[in-house]
């Protein structure tokens, strides 16, 4: 610190508006010629830190980058979706299972006990019976994805 | 029939990134836009090259898009991003130029760095901001980052102490040793165009 000067940190503090309307550091810096010349060194440094870089980015930088995370999307179903979705799906088994009630969607019911035929331990007609109460929530879920991804849209 | 068009609101940085995250990918282009000034800087400024500024830039969003399902905004979305920006370059910097990176912890070796040439002519204004821009451009990566965040991009020391992970006062520290030596040099060169 030089004796009788403000100190190359106050300087800064004061460009950096750390000390605004500072009474004494304003009234020495009018009254001390070394203390403003380096003052205005530092203002011409701080000018040049503050200037843009005379660098534009390529539009094509933008582009590129579009290209590349549009392919992967983002088709994922969050934990509270998943979690739904579970939920509800073994509501309606188990509701169906308990109560034996059933609906009969003819050859809907019969494709879908070939299918699950041919998987070893389980009971058909529980899950041939019962399968429009895993179709419905599925469907519903799907057609809120597609709303919520502007997929299809509402007209009001 | 006319169209009225409605004028869209500025999303906020949380509800821009829901809606990314959501899987509205067009958004994201709303998110460069936002931040592709804070990135351009940072990545200019530590390596100085157009070509590989360019190629970072564009690593830089794609990382921010991968991860944007882990930021949690416990800090502001700038920062995050600058963060993911410094460290790319300091990544990339590490692997072409390993001499450069290392944090400079006294005055004596940060001047050796930077060359205390005098230009022929740095009278006018315009030639004195070109000469600090050269001297900046001699200094390591960390300063020029941190002289970059805090004067071009009005970043608080908090801000940039998150970015570049450093306690806030090596930031504060950094800064006031990065500006004397340039305004010693300015002086100096200043004193010799004069004499």
């Amino acid at each position: 610190m030089k004796q009788g000067h403000l100190t190359e940190y106050q300087l800064q503090q004061y460009l950096d508006g750390q000390h605004p309307h500072d009474y004494d550091i304003e009234s020495h810096l009018t009254g001390c010629h070394t203390c403003r010349e380096t003052l205005e060194s530092y203002r011409i440094v701080y000018g040049a830190l503050s200037a843009a870089p005379e660098v534009r980015l390529n539009a094509s930088v933008r582009s590129r980058v579009m290209a590349q995370i549009r392919p992967a999307g983002r088709f994922k179903i969050s934990f509270e979706t998943g979690f739904s979705i579970a939920f509800l799906l073994t509501a309606m088994i188990t509701a169906g299972y308990l109560t034996g009630f059933s609906v009969d969607f003819g050859k809907i019911n019969g494709f879908f006990a070939g299918l699950i035929e041919q998987l070893p331990k389980i009971n058909v007609r529980i899950i041939s019976d019962n399968i429009v109460f895993i179709l419905v929530p599925l469907l519903i879920i799907i057609v809120i994805e597609l709303l919520d991804k502007k997929v299809i849209k509402l007209k009001y | 029939m006319s169209v009225i068009e409605k004028k869209v609101p500025l999303l906020s940085d949380q509800n821009l990134v829901k809606k990314i995250r959501r899987g509205d990918t067009r958004r994201f282009g709303e998110l460069i836009d936002r931040y592709q000034r804070l990135v351009l800087h940072i990545v200019w400024r530590m390596t100085g090259d157009q070509q590989i500024t360019e190629d970072l830039v564009q690593d830089i969003f794609i990382k921010v898009y991968d991860n944007l399902d882990g930021f949690r905004f416990e800090s502001k979305l700038s920062t995050w991003i600058g963060r993911i920006a410094y460290n790319t370059c300091i990544n990339y910097l590490r692997r072409e130029k390993p001499v450069m990176i290392d944090d400079l912890p006294d005055d004596s070796e940060i001047k050796w760095l930077i060359s205390s040439d005098r230009p022929d002519d740095i009278i006018e204004d315009h030639d004195q901001k070109q000469y600090i821009h050269r001297l900046i451009e001699q200094l390591p990566p960390l300063y020029r980052a941190i002289l970059t965040m805090f004067h071009l991009q009005a970043m608080s020391y908090k801000e940039i102490a998150e970015v570049v992970d450093k306690p806030e006062g090596t930031i504060k520290s950094y800064l006031f040793r990065a500006r004397k030596l340039l305004k010693e040099r300015l002086t100096a060169a200043q004193e010799g165009v004069t004499s």
